[in-house]
């Protein structure tokens, strides 16, 4: 029965949803097979008689296709191949395209013959927990050897293993009334909420809209019912109100009403257009939402349930009606409830013969009776199938009677419907557990949210008259929450007489007297777990269902348990002598179907992972070839090789040596300023900053080091006083977000009474370092002749706005990181570039060069500097050796809580430079320090090293570290342990200033 | 004396244009920020009614004065006030409100994207979170919010066809490349496009 019919797929009849003009080829496992357009991957291989479709997770088993929708537990493939081969998609889901190349996983060499097959042999031993309990010794072995091989013969597909070629795009939408699923329910909810004039969104997971409008033969107003279903359709897409979204799976509830949804944009073509999204991750926020999502039907449990021709009885019928292929000629049909039975005339109309039926429920069906007697078929009340036979695929079942004795019938098809489960994920995405309705045999939603509104099949309504009066109400209640107009009524069709149901709680065919006997009956296919694992974990104690799932892996993978977890539980409620109420459910979270990681991440990959910021000089920078490096957000110039250099570090000592004795400039434009005026700016200051602040000069600038309120370092910088009331702060590149929040949090909520007022200037202004003897001379060049910058009128620390290059707007200010005679001069950032393009231009004849970071933190370091490194949120002013800074006359920030005494405990690790006693003995950031000739233990630790560099001036590696009683111990020999690479280098504690600590560069 | 220095923008001039929408730098323009001292907000709107016949809006969207002047409400107690390029805004301003306000030049820290044309709302619904329906974020009206990972002040064009994105001079190019993807992924076909 496995061979592939070699003509043309038989000719479709009654198909709603193909369409049989448009012809289509594609391959499954290298072989070609013809489909036509509205065929998904499952209906064409069935079209083409191809009924083994992979192999089962644990045991090889060959699987078929179970089901015709996304719940598929069997029938996962890989599609495509090289870097857009994606394993794991459901067939049942996947639309066939020209030239679509599909691909059986999880076996070896073939599908038909699979070397692990072997395992189902093992199976005594793979019951529930053999991993927990085999692979238990030696522990070692897990990571290295067991968790590999089991990988290895366990599994799904294979992912690419390139990087994904395709991108994807987020998306956010809003409206008044989501509706989710567009079967008789959302239709009919759609519309009514969309003429009250309310916006709306329809979201369908499906290509097609109808949902079982197309799956049943049903009619309405005397037309087939799907026709009513695309005449509503084509009225929605007509309404202004109305976005209708199909290939949109919402697999999410969120709070706020936001929903997460994933539309499929290109995954029915060979591949997406050029820059067309592979899929979209669309937010859409909607004030109300109807759920109309349908339901699933589950399976019976019976001993080798799994062979492929099992299938769903609903599903049986979706093939039918909707793609015109019959999956069987000769069928078995096995159902506890009344619609299973709508599967007897489907498919005796559709041409097959009816075998057998067998309806489980113990009291005889007058509706069962009257198709046997009108198909022909056997009739077993009570019955049960007790076994199935065939080697790649059903060829008989063995059905027992009423009384017990079992008879065979030769079939390729036996339908199974053990009831209809509620599709009610997004109902329990806020932790609302579904309660049991006896009634149906199933889970319905629970809740009761003022937003959510359940209509159909998923709140456990059966019949096509109910379901449309249910969703057109729905719509209604749902537009009249967002004030909408709800007084008139929706036209809704005929839908004749009312489907019957019937249900009685059969979950199984199993033979308790002898469970053992006929063969391994599943209840979770994708992940091999048999009515045997459930009842095994019962009798280990496990009774919670959250614990049964995690030891049997039940309900686990791509399916989610769609088709398994109401029959596991009901059989974990039959061992454990407990009701279903009694035993409960396991919580749904969201996704409720798989979502692509790459729509996840949207367009925010690789280098747009995160946004860069550039400064004004980038695209000169860019020119001179440098070297770039993040800071935050932020792409500074790391480094300016020239010609002939050959390594990083000779560029970034020729850059050293460059400032120490000619000049060199470096964009500080990164650096966070702040804007600050106001008439209480000053006493702003005062409380942000450990310092005083009152009596700095009008032109002048002041380091400021700020607290967090814990007492702890929080982010320095300058800060200039440009009129009495105004002034502008600089911070930290890296905290400058950080510090402009706290600024608005300590005025918006600690001192509102503060008249000041503050805006980041950040981009505003060009800022670049200019630093180096050299310095004053070169941009002397520039500034416009009246404005005095000599030693003596605009010393160390001073500030200005001035003008350049006659007239231009400039700031300058005399400030220094370097530890040389320096300034930074700002101009309006569109200016930048021309800037620096005119320093080197000007500054040619003094020897000038740019600088990147790398040179400004050899120069930092130098200089005993904290930057980065040693305000890393855990230093305190006393550990920075800055304790005489914080002001004993005035209220700051911290200040309270930096006197604690374990703040300003002298023994805490304080700033100290560090110098090895061989200079060429590498210092390495993170080593720690400890006593000399102490064993390097935890318990001799005495602190580390922040930062580190080779010092061009030195002649020497140099370091900045935190050592206890640091202060105090300058011209000790300590050990250095960098424990990464396992070595101890011997250093001289000294003082952090290791270039000019009188000072006098800078001054000059 | 050196030369003056001449100005670069943060983006390249050119439009760039894909599916019917365009993409491109807004003329440059001189802002200034306005903050507003303690409970000095009405004196400054009397002030600035007296000179620009026009006070700063309550609600966040823009309103026009006299010689193509803007006010834009940006932020908690903070407006941007916008003339043409060579206008000498910050003097004007201080004229007018002296000592009422936070005065701050800004007409370098900030570039405008105006993204146009037919779909362009979708387009902005790709990166931005907002309800852009003409219902809710009508003609004219402002928001602070995000563009993709990006802060901006997005503003609808009072004839509804337009999106101004400020951002960041340096975030510019970063903004300029999420719009200019999102507009080549094109327009979902769900989307109502409005005529």
């Amino acid at each position: 029965m496995n061979t592939p019919s070699k003509l043309s797929p038989p000719k479709r009849t009654r198909a709603n949803g193909v369409d049989t003009s448009k012809a289509l080829t594609f391959t499954f496992d290298g072989r070609a097979y013809t489909a036509y357009e509205g065929d998904t991957l499952a209906s064409a291989l069935l079209a083409n008689n191809v009924r083994l479709t992979g192999r089962s997770f644990k045991y090889h088993r060959p699987r078929g296709i179970l089901s015709a929708g996304p719940e598929e537990p069997n029938a996962l493939m890989e599609l495509r191949t090289g870097a857009r081969r994606e394993p794991n998609s459901r067939a049942t889901v996947t639309e066939v395209f020209h030239g679509l190349s599909a691909a059986s996983q999880n076996r070896w060499p073939s599908l038909a013959f699979d070397a692990l097959g072997v395992n189902g042999l093992l199976s005594p031993v793979f019951t529930a927990g053999f991993y927990y309990k085999t692979f238990m010794w030696p522990a070692c072995f897990w990571e290295k050897v067991y968790e590999p091989m089991i990988r290895n013969a366990a599994g799904l597909g294979r992912a690419a293993k390139e990087a994904d070629p395709d991108h994807y795009e987020q998306a956010n939408a809003f409206c008044d009334v989501l509706v989710v699923g567009s079967g008789p329910a959302g239709l009919a909810a759609a519309l009514s909420a969309a003429e009250t004039g309310a916006r709306v969104i329809l979201c369908e997971q499906d290509y097609l809209t109808g949902g079982r409008l197309r799956a049943e033969n049903i009619t309405l107003d005397n037309k087939p019912a799907w026709q009513w279903g695309e005449e509503v359709t084509a009225r929605l897409r007509a309404m202004p109100n109305v976005r209708l979204m199909t290939r949109s799976c919402v697999f999410g509830r969120y709070d706020g009403g936001t929903f997460g949804v994933i539309e499929r944009v290109a995954d029915h073509l060979p591949q997406p257009e050029e820059n067309q999204p592979r899929q979209r991750y669309w937010r859409i926020v909607a004030k109300q939402c109807v759920v109309a999502t349908g339901a699933i039907e589950r399976p019976v449990v019976f001993p080798n349930n799994d062979r492929p021709g099992v299938m769903l009885a609903g599903s049986v019928r979706t093939y039918i009606n909707r793609y015109g292929v019959a999956p069987g000629r000769k069928a078995v049909i096995y159902t506890n409830n009344d619609d299973g039975l709508r599967t007897v005339t489907d498919l005796y109309q559709a041409g097959a013969d009816i075998v057998a039926i067998v309806d489980a429920r113990p009291v005889p069906s007058p509706l069962a009776q009257s198709l046997a007697q009108q198909t022909g078929a056997f009739l077993f009340p009570g019955g049960r199938i007790s076994n199935t036979l065939g080697r790649l695929g059903v060829a008989a079942a063995v059905i027992g009677n009423k009384a017990g004795k079992d008879q065979r019938f030769a079939c390729d098809l036996i339908a199974v419907s053990g009831g209809w489960n509620p599709d009610l994920a997004l109902t329990t995405h806020h932790g609302t557990r579904p309660v049991y309705n006896e009634q149906i045999a199933a889970f319905v939603p629970s809740i009761k949210a003022h937003d959510l509104h359940i209509a159909g099949m998923v709140a456990g309504t059966l019949t096509t008259r109910d379901t449309l009066h249910e969703g057109a109400e729905a719509g209604r209640k749902a537009a009249a929450a967002c004030g909408f107009d709800s007084a008139g009524t929706t036209e809704l069709p005929s839908a004749g007489v009312d489907e019957t149901y019937a249900i009685h709680p059969t979950w199984s065919g199993i033979d308790q007297t002898a469970p053992q006997k006929a063969g391994k009956a599943f209840i979770d296919f994708q992940n091999d777990v048999t009515a045997k694992d459930v009842k095994q974990a019962a009798q280990e104690g496990f009774r919670s269902v959250e614990h049964l799932k995690r030891y049997t892996t039940l309900g686990m993978a791509t399916d989610q348990g769609k088709t398994s977890n109401v029959n596991a539980l009901a059989m974990l409620a039959e061992f454990t002598d407990r009701t279903i109420p009694e035993t409960g459910t396991t919580l749904i979270r969201p996704p409720a179907q798989p979502v692509t990681l790459g729509a996840i991440a949207g367009p925010n990959r690789e280098k747009h992972f995160k946004p860069t910021r550039l400064p004004p000089t980038h695209q000169w920078a860019t020119e001179q070839n440098a070297v770039f490096t993040s800071n935050g957000l932020w792409q500074r110039a790391q480094w300016y090789p020239r010609a002939g250099e050959t390594h990083w570090l000779e560029t970034v000592n020729r850059e050293v040596n460059t400032v120490r004795n000619a000049v060199g400039f470096c964009d500080v434009t990164t650096l966070g300023k702040i804007d600050i005026q106001g008439p209480d700016a000053a006493s702003f200051l005062e409380k942000l900053y450990v310092n005083a602040w009152q009596k700095l000069a009008v032109g002048r600038a002041r380091y400021g080091l700020m607290l967090r309120e814990d007492g702890f370092a929080f982010d320095d910088g300058t800060t200039a006083r440009l009129s009495p009331t105004h002034y502008v702060m600089t911070t930290t590149t890296a905290n400058a977000g950080p510090a402009m929040q706290h600024l608005e949090f300590c005025h918006q909520v600690l001192w509102p009474e503060l008249d000041v007022q503050f805006i980041s200037v950040t981009d505003e202004w060009a800022q670049i370092a200019v630093a180096g003897p050299n310095s004053r001379e070169v941009i002397r060049q520039l500034i416009d002749p009246a404005f005095d910058i000599s030693n003596e009128a605009f010393g160390y620390m001073a500030a200005a706005e001035i003008t350049i290059c006659g007239g231009q707007q400039a700031r300058l200010f005399r400030l220094s990181f370097s530890g040389e005679l320096a300034y930074e001069l700002a101009v309006p950032a569109r200016f930048g570039d021309a800037l620096a393009r005119r320093l080197m231009e000007v500054g040619a004849p003094y020897g000038i060069a740019p600088y990147g970071t790398e040179a400004l933190g050899v120069m930092r370091i130098e200089k005993g500097h904290p930057a980065g490194p040693e305000l890393n949120g855990q230093t305190t002013a006393h550990d920075l050796g800055m304790g005489r800074m914080l002001s004993s006359k005035k209220e700051f920030i911290g200040k309270a809580m930096a006197a604690r005494p374990a703040l300003t405990d002298p023994r805490r690790p304080t700033l100290v430079g560090l110098r090895p006693v061989v200079a060429t003995d590498a210092l390495v950031a993170g080593s720690h320090l400890l006593p000399k000739g102490s064993p390097a233990s935890a318990e001799y630790d005495q602190g580390w090293i922040s930062s580190s560099a080779w010092s061009p001036t030195c002649n020497s590696w140099i370091a900045l570290g935190f050592l206890s009683e640091g202060p105090s111990r300058h011209g000790e020999i300590i050990a250095v342990h960098n424990p990464l690479s396992g070595t101890v280098t011997e250093a001289e504690i000294v003082s952090p200033v290791f270039v000019d600590p009188e000072g006098k560069r800078l001054h000059a | 004396m050196p030369d003056r220095l001449l100005a670069t923008s943060a983006l390249p001039q050119e439009a760039y244009r894909v599916n019917g929408m365009m993409l491109s730098l807004a003329p440059q323009r001189v802002t200034v920020s306005i903050g507003p001292f303690a409970g000095r907000l009405g004196e400054l709107n009397a002030a600035l009614k007296k000179a620009f016949k026009v006070t700063l809006p309550e609600d966040f969207i823009t309103v026009a004065g006299p010689d193509g002047l803007l006010f834009t409400r940006a932020a908690h107690n903070q407006w941007l006030c916008s003339a043409p390029e060579g206008t000498d805004l910050l003097a004007t301003l201080s004229t007018a409100c002296q000592s009422l306000a936070a005065l701050t030049n800004q007409s370098d820290s900030r570039v405008t994207l105006t993204l146009s044309g037919k779909g362009a709302e979708s387009i902005v619904a790709k990166l931005v979170a907002l309800d852009l329906h003409p219902s809710v974020f009508v003609p004219g009206q402002t928001a602070l919010t995000l563009a993709g990972h990006v802060p901006v002040i997005l503003t609808r064009h009072t004839d509804a066809t337009a999106y101004d994105f400020t951002v960041f001079r340096s975030l510019a190019q970063s903004l300029h490349h999420d719009i200019f993807a999102a507009m080549n992924g094109g327009i979902p076909t769900s989307e109502r496009v409005c005529p």
